[in-house]
């Protein structure tokens, strides 16, 4: 089958002048995680055009940013994409290495790739689950928690925190990770790869997936491209962009990891490019474990002259002998200043191409923050993608999608 | 009131009581099943090893506040989930359970039933056009495609076994592997056709992978989305049973229904023994007797002569009917083992596969068993008959009919 | 046999099962609060307010699927005397005053589902059987 295959709505002779319904889906929907609202334009069950309200998880995060200190800026932003918290933490903490000139450490470099990658797998894993309960099938939902569960408590073994950790932090990560870690994440990656096949032929061997996703919500690959999309979505329509290998952040430049593309850009290969990516993901996180247990790669995070002293080149100010900077109790310490200036970051989340602009005045905290999140490029595309298909594939189509209504909303 | 007519009212009551109780405890082991294919627990708070939660969730159906919504035609709204569960709740009132333990034993239960499993359909339909929402519109809509296209194949897939045993009447159906006219050679037919039931019966019921007029991903809950409290209560209530309904069918149709029998040695073709009544063969080897010897019923001093009869249980009675159970209760778990494997299909498809595959292979299946029957007569007596040397009868049809 | 007392059975547990549910419904409404209110009785649409009547001129793209399987259905209750009977018709039965037919019945009755799987063949040529 190739792309002219697929159906579209086309102007149809009807002698009975039937009405098109429009139908509300969301905010308060079942099979809505969090709060969206679309209206459905249907003609029967053929959907004629889909319009999207967004908002109703507008949490203003972008202004808050800018009214709190750095420290709760990092916390507010791992809440924009809360699957993988860890991504939030990572883009303002590069945004502040970047304003104050900081170097961080290799180890550090392969820890906080490792970390970004557990975040992936853990946000792919629930996002797997989602899937098939969108397709009515209810086992792969706590398939994919069981899986999710080892890996929430690798990171909470980390930071203290299964979700939002603050593990990683200007100048590192907050510090080297217990033994115990190495040796669970070890054990717990062979078992997980077995697992990932047979989850992957669950859907793949079984025609009824097979069928509800082959061809269906097709993205062009012009269109994908034109509207923005990045990340898996963008991949599985063939783009081949991926910033871990386009533009190295942390360690990715010197891991070795395939970018997977799809052929149609349909939901069947966005579920396929996911599924290797987790797989590639695996492969990353070995990698890391190796490196880390190998070469001397200095310490975790900066410390000492670098980052303690209050009189450190880079231009971070805080008080002497504190530390960590952003561990910044209320009333306690005063909180710590980056030097003016404007930085850009970008990192491929697990949904794609999330980027942070900071402008800075020197102050105690960024004067502006504007964060860029694919799930508002990807929410836009399900008109696009919906339009001339069932009633029944929206949801396929959205759950294809991935879309994390928090971090669209912002 | 003739001793008949209370018998019928006091098993009436029996049945009724035994399917609600089926049906409550039936949720809670497909939760408890659910949770074993998912590695949870499942309900197990309430009671012993939460053996009670179907009790507390009746209590609470039952306490729950209801909502009408404005718009709604009222009469239909009351209407549609009566008669969505009577006309699942009829069916066992077509179904004999085991020997001689049945509410009535209608020589046409077959087309009754196919009459009565269509009727249900009414209410779910009327359901979610009175609800005047879109979501149970919708679901309405699909449910009544859904069970039009289904209905076919079912009563397609009926047909092979009513044709190799001549009979409508599930007692009789119920003998066609150890009846006059078993041929091995039958299986060819009964396997695919029960599988095609099987198939069927899913989409009548409109459990997994067919789900699709309550699917929640696009329509909440399709046809009872407006429905609440007790009303609600009765459209899962008409689901569970018109499955429990639709089992214990397969066992008649296609698992030999009541009866049990084993093979007499190795060799498969020898004749086999029929222990069906094997609680029979119990007593008579333990040798019950004075109070405890069959047939077993209420205390002779409660019931009268000429309704204790009608009201006891001979062993055979009851050997038959837990084989039933046993038989039907595998077919039950079957169904829940598929809900927690399969994903549910779109739209079309199931259209497709039910007017596309089903229905011709349906019709195929009835070609097949009419020429085998023909052509590979019964391994009993009538397997030497040749209908071209047969002895003409004496009297011709017309001429019975001139000499009235 | 007679037979018309069990169809009679049949209806008196219809009628039991519908008084069930009455008995059931009184409890309920005996027992539960009631406490109506506007927004409680607005339809469910998700959380937003329904617009527009649910009861719209809707297109039913299966219409002609209905009607195709109204004509199949009568069909195939045809086939059930038929099949009933069938043992019955090719072979005769002991003390049963007529000819049996032979497979002069099977051939008959191969003639009337071959019209119905032509009439099948061409509903789904002319694309009657799509739902979309």
């Amino acid at each position: 089958m190739t792309l002219s295959s697929i159906r579209r709505v086309e102007k149809r002779y009807d002698p009975l002048l039937t009405e098109t319904i429009v139908v509300s889906v969301g905010p308060q929907h079942p099979s809505l995680v969090s709060p969206v609202q679309l209206h459905i334009q249907a003609d029967g069950e053929l959907i004629e055009r889909v319009t999207v309200e967004q908002g109703f998880m507008h949490r203003g995060i972008e202004m808050l940013c800018s009214q709190r200190d750095w420290a709760g800026c990092a916390a507010l932003l791992s809440r924009t994409e809360w699957l993988a918290g860890m991504n939030g933490h990572f883009l303002l903490s590069s945004a502040i290495e970047e304003l104050s000139g900081l170097e961080v450490p290799q180890r550090a470099q392969f820890l906080r790739s490792l970390v970004l990658e557990l975040g992936r797998l853990s946000s792919h894993l629930y996002w797997f689950g989602d899937l098939g309960l969108e397709v009515g099938a209810v086992t792969p939902v706590f398939w994919a928690m069981r899986e999710r569960e080892p890996l929430l408590e690798l990171l909470d073994m980390l930071s203290g925190h299964r979700w939002h950790g603050a593990y990683i932090v200007p100048g590192g990560v907050s510090h080297e990770p217990p033994a115990a870690f190495y040796q669970r994440l070890r054990a717990w990656l062979p078992l997980m790869r077995r697992r990932i096949n047979s989850y992957e032929e669950y859907f793949s061997d079984n025609a009824i997936w097979v069928n509800r996703s082959e061809l269906i919500g097709v993205l062009e690959t012009d269109y994908a491209i034109k509207n923005g999309a990045s990340g898996p979505v963008a991949r599985a329509s063939a783009v081949d962009c991926d910033l871990r290998r386009d533009a190295p952040y942390a360690a990715y430049g010197e891991l070795s990891f395939k970018v997977p593309l799809g052929e149609y850009g349909d939901a069947l290969d966005r579920f396929r490019v996911r599924f290797m990516e987790m797989r590639e993901s695996m492969n990353m996180v070995e990698q890391c474990l190796d490196a880390l247990a190998g070469a001397e790669l200095g310490s975790a995070r900066l410390v000492g002259a670098s980052l303690d002293s209050p009189s450190l080149a880079a231009g971070i100010q805080g008080k002497a002998g504190q530390d960590p900077p952003l561990q910044n109790q209320a009333g306690q310490d005063p909180p710590i200043q980056i030097p003016a200036g404007e930085a850009f970051v970008s990192v491929e989340g697990p949904r794609g191409e999330l980027a942070l602009s900071v402008v800075s005045d020197g102050g105690h905290g960024p004067a502006r923050v504007h964060l860029r999140g694919p799930s508002m490029y990807h929410l836009h595309l399900l008109d696009e993608l919906c339009r001339g298909y069932l009633l029944a594939d929206l949801f396929v189509i959205y759950a294809s999608l991935d879309i994390m209504v928090g971090e669209a909303d912002r | 009131m003739s001793p008949e007519l209370l018998t019928i009212i006091v098993r009436g009551g029996i049945f009724t009581l035994c399917l609600l109780t089926a049906f409550a405890y039936l949720t809670f082991i497909e939760r408890r099943m659910l949770a074993f294919f998912t590695w949870r627990v499942g309900p197990n708070r309430v009671g012993p090893w939460g053996l009670f939660q179907p009790v507390a969730d009746g209590v609470k159906t039952i306490l729950k506040q209801e909502m009408v919504p404005m718009k709604a035609d009222k009469v239909l709204y009351m209407m549609s989930p009566v008669i969505a569960f009577a006309a699942c709740f009829g069916m066992f009132g077509l179904i004999p359970v085991g020997e001689g333990v049945w509410m009535s034993n209608v020589p046409v239960a077959v087309l009754l039933l196919l009459g009565l499993s269509s009727l249900g359909a009414y209410g779910l339909i009327l359901a979610g056009w009175s609800s005047q929402s879109r979501y149970p519109f919708l679901g309405s809509l699909r449910t009544c495609a859904q069970v039009i296209s289904y209905e076919l194949a079912l009563g397609l897939t009926l047909l092979v076994p009513v044709i190799i045993t001549g009979s409508l009447s599930f007692n009789d159906i119920g003998n066609i592997y150890w009846g006059p006219h078993w041929n091995p050679l039958y299986l060819l037919v009964l396997l695919p056709a029960g599988l095609l039931f099987l198939v069927a019966a899913c989409a009548e019921t409109g459990r997994v992978p067919f789900d699709l007029p309550e699917c929640e991903a696009e329509i909440v809950a399709g046809y009872h989305t407006e429905y609440s409290s007790m009303k609600y209560a009765m459209f899962p209530m008409g689901e569970y049973i018109a499955m429990t309904a639709f089992s214990a069918i397969a066992v008649h149709m296609f698992l030999g229904g009541y009866h049990l029998y084993i093979p007499s040695s190795i060799d498969l073709t020898q004749p086999w023994i029929n222990i069906s009544n094997w609680v029979g063969l119990l007593v008579d080897k333990i040798g019950l007797s004075g109070a405890l010897a069959p047939p077993w019923g209420p205390p002779k001093w409660l019931v009268p002569e000429p309704y204790w009869a009608s009201l006891s249980l001979s062993p055979a009675g009851l050997s038959t009917t837990l084989t039933f159970l046993a038989k039907m209760a595998i077919l039950i778990l079957t169904f829940m083992w598929v809900r927690a494997t399969l994903p549910r299909m779109r739209y079309d498809q199931l259209m497709r596969f039910g007017w596309k595959l089903m229905l011709p292979v349906g019709l195929v299946l009835v070609f097949l068993t009419s020429v085998l029957v023909v052509f590979a007569p019964p391994a009993g007596s009538e397997a030497e008959d040749d209908y071209g040397s047969r002895p003409q009868p004496v009297v011709e049809v017309e001429d019975v009919y001139a000499s009235r | 046999m007679n037979t018309t007392g069990e169809y009679n059975w049949v209806a008196l547990f219809l009628f039991g099962g519908a008084c069930v549910l009455g008995l059931a419904f009184a409890l309920a409404a005996l027992l539960r609060p009631s406490n109506p209110g506007l927004f409680k009785r607005l339809t469910f649409e998700s959380g937003a307010r329904a617009l527009g009547d649910a009861l719209v001129r809707f297109n039913v793209r299966f219409y002609i699927l209905a009607i195709v399987f109204l004509m199949f259905d009568v069909d195939v209750v045809f086939i059930f005397p038929w099949a009933a009977a069938f043992r019955l018709l090719v072979f005769g039965e002991e003390n049963r005053l007529f000819t049996p037919m032979g497979p002069a019945c099977l051939w008959e009755m191969f003639v009337f589902i071959g019209i119905l799987m032509l009439g099948w063949a061409y509903a789904y040529r002319k694309g009657a059987l799509e739902w979309v």
